[in-house]
C-alpha cells in the first residue's frame, strides 16, 4: 500500500516517513501542497494522503477541496494532520472533504489504527465499485456473445454518428444476419446455435479493427459500426467481413456446421441529412435485399434521397 | 493551554519518545540529527521575518517549529513556539519580539538535551 505525506516541516516528515516504512507502506513524501496535488492527481497516485494542514503553497485544506473536485475516482482516503484543535477548524478540515483528522503531536498507535480504518473504507469503495462496473457491463453487453447489445451498439452509432459530422468524416454501418439460422436451432437445438452465434460475434470481432463496434442487435442480426472511414470502401468493407464470417465451417459439438451471413451496408457521408434511426431503416432495407438476392452477399443501400420524413415515405 | 514557563521546564523523556518510535533508535538518531540543523534555520527565518517584518513568514516558521519540537515532546520549545506563533497572527510586533527571545533561550537548552539522546544513556 502506498502512501502519500506531505509535510514542510523536515523532522515530522521524516518521523512519518520512518514509520510509516516500518509498517510496511510504501511512503512517498513530498514537502508543500502543490507537490502533494501533483502526487495525488497521477494516473497511479497513492491510496492515502497524510496531509499538514498549515504548508506553503496550497494548504491541506486546498488540497483537499481540490482532490475531491477533479479526483472523484479512485477515491482518495485523506487524513488531515493539524495543531489545530480548536472545534471550527475541525469541522472546516472534514467539510473540505477530509476523512478523518489527527492532532500533532499525534500518537503512532492512533496513526495506526486509523490508517486501517482507512484501508478498510478504501476496500470497500473498490468493491462498490467493481460491482458497479460488473452491473454496467451486464447492462451494455450481450451475455451469450459478450457483444454490445442492441442499445448499447444503438447509442454508440448516434455517438459516432455525431462525432463523425463534427469532425466531417464518414462511419459505415452495416447490419449481417446469419442465414438459415433458424434452422440450425430447429435441427440441432439452441445450445448448438449458441455455440455459432458465439463462434460467429469473434469472427466478426476478427474481421474489424480494435476501435470499431459490433453489437448483437437481434437474435441473429448483428450491428457494426466502423469509425471514420473511407465511404467509397463501404461495400469491400463489408465484403471482408462477409468472408471472415464464411471462412470455415463451424466446430460445434455435432460437428462443423457452415455458416454465411448476409449483410445491408451505407456509409453515413451518403446519408448525411439522415438520423442513426433512419440509417437503420435503410441499412436494414439493403439487407432485406441482400437477403432476397440469393443472401450470403453484401447490399449497399440506395438510393440516396432525402428523408425528413421517413416515417411517412415507408408507407 | 499554555502553561507556564517555571512548570514546562521538564527533561526530556528518552523512553516515552523511542516509544513512539517503536523503539527504533536509528530513526530517534536522524530525527535529532534534523533538528539540530532545522532549528538554527528556522531561528534565522524567525530573526529575518522579525527584522523586515514579516509576520506571515514569523508565524509560519514559528509553526514549524511548534510541529517540529512536538515531536519530542519538548514542551517548553513548544509553548515559547506557540506563543510565538500567536502573536505574529495578531500582528502585535513588540509581543512577537519578546517571545522570539523566549524561544531562543529555550532552544538554547533543547539543542543539548536532544544531541544526548542520540546515545543511549549508561546504566
Amino acid at each position: 500500500m502506498r502512501i502519500l505525506i506531505a509535510d514542510d516541516e523536515r523532522v515530522s516528515r521524516r518521523m512519518l516517513h520512518g514509520l510509516l516504512t516500518m509498517w510496511g507502506y510504501e511512503v512517498i513524501s513530498v514537502e508543500d501542497g502543490n507537490k502533494a496535488l501533483e502526487e495525488l492527481k497521477k494516473p497511479d497516485a497513492p491510496r492515502v494522503g497524510l496531509l499538514d494542514w498549515v504548508m506553503p503553497g496550497q494548504n491541506g485544506v486546498e488540497v483537499c477541496r481540490a482532490i475531491r473536485r477533479d479526483r472523484p475516482e479512485p477515491y482518495t482516503y485523506i487524513i488531515l494532520l493539524t495543531t489545530k484543535d480548536a472545534k471550527e477548524n475541525v469541522v472546516e478540515g472534514l467539510e473540505s472533504g477530509a476523512d478523518d483528522y489527527l492532532i500533532k503531536p499525534w500518537d503512532p498507535y492512533e496513526l495506526k489504527a486509523r490508517l486501517r480504518a482507512g484501508q478498510r473504507i478504501l476496500q470497500l469503495e473498490d468493491r462498490l465499485v467493481e460491482a458497479r462496473e460488473t452491473m454496467r457491463f451486464k447492462a451494455t453487453h450481450d451475455h451469450l456473445t459478450g457483444l454490445a447489445n442492441r442499445g448499447f451498439i444503438v447509442d454508440s452509432l448516434e455517438r459516432e454518428l455525431a462525432r463523425t459530422r463534427r469532425e466531417n468524416g464518414s462511419t459505415i454501418v452495416m447490419l449481417g444476419d446469419l442465414d438459415h439460422f433458424k434452422s440450425v436451432n430447429d435441427t440441432y437445438g439452441h445450445p448448438v446455435g449458441d455455440e455459432v452465434l458465439r463462434e460467429v460475434a469473434r469472427r466478426l470481432l476478427g474481421a474489424v479493427r480494435s476501435y470499431d463496434l459490433v453489437g448483437r442487435y437481434g437474435g441473429e442480426e448483428f450491428l457494426i459500426v466502423l469509425n471514420n472511414c473511407d465511404a467509397s470502401q463501404a461495400l469491400a468493407r463489408a465484403e471482408e467481413v462477409r468472408k471472415g464470417v464464411a471462412r470455415d465451417p463451424v466446430h460445434t459439438a455435432i460437428g462443423p456446421l457452415p455458416v454465411t451471413m448476409s449483410i445491408g451496408v451505407l456509409s453515413s457521408r451518403d446519408w448525411s441529412q439522415c438520423n442513426a434511426e433512419e440509417m437503420l431503416r435503410r441499412v436494414d432495407a439493403a439487407l432485406y435485399q441482400a437477403k432476397a438476392s440469393g443472401r450470403n452477399c453484401c447490399q449497399l443501400a440506395g438510393p440516396n434521397l432525402p428523408c425528413e420524413v421517413p416515417s411517412i415515405q415507408e408507407k | 493551554m499554555v502553561t507556564s514557563p517555571s512548570h514546562d521546564q521538564q527533561r526530556l523523556d528518552r523512553d516515552s519518545i523511542l516509544e513512539r518510535l517503536e523503539g527504533n533508535q536509528d530513526l530517534l538518531a536522524e530525527l535529532v540529527e534534523l533538528f539540530l540543523s532545522e532549528a538554527p534555520e528556522l531561528i534565522e527565518t524567525m530573526q529575518k521575518a522579525m527584522q523586515s517584518g514579516d509576520m506571515l513568514a514569523l508565524e509560519h516558521s514559528a509553526h514549524s517549529m511548534k510541529g517540529a519540537a512536538g515531536n519530542f515532546s519538548a514542551s517548553s520549545t513548544v509553548s515559547a513556539a506557540s506563543q510565538l506563533e500567536k502573536d505574529a497572527k495578531n500582528r502585535d510586533l513588540a509581543a512577537a519580539k519578546e517571545s522570539l527571545v523566549a524561544l531562543e533561550l529555550a532552544i538554547e537548552r533543547l539543542m543539548p538535551e536532544l544531541a544526548g539522546l542520540r546515545q543511549e544513556p549508561a546504566k
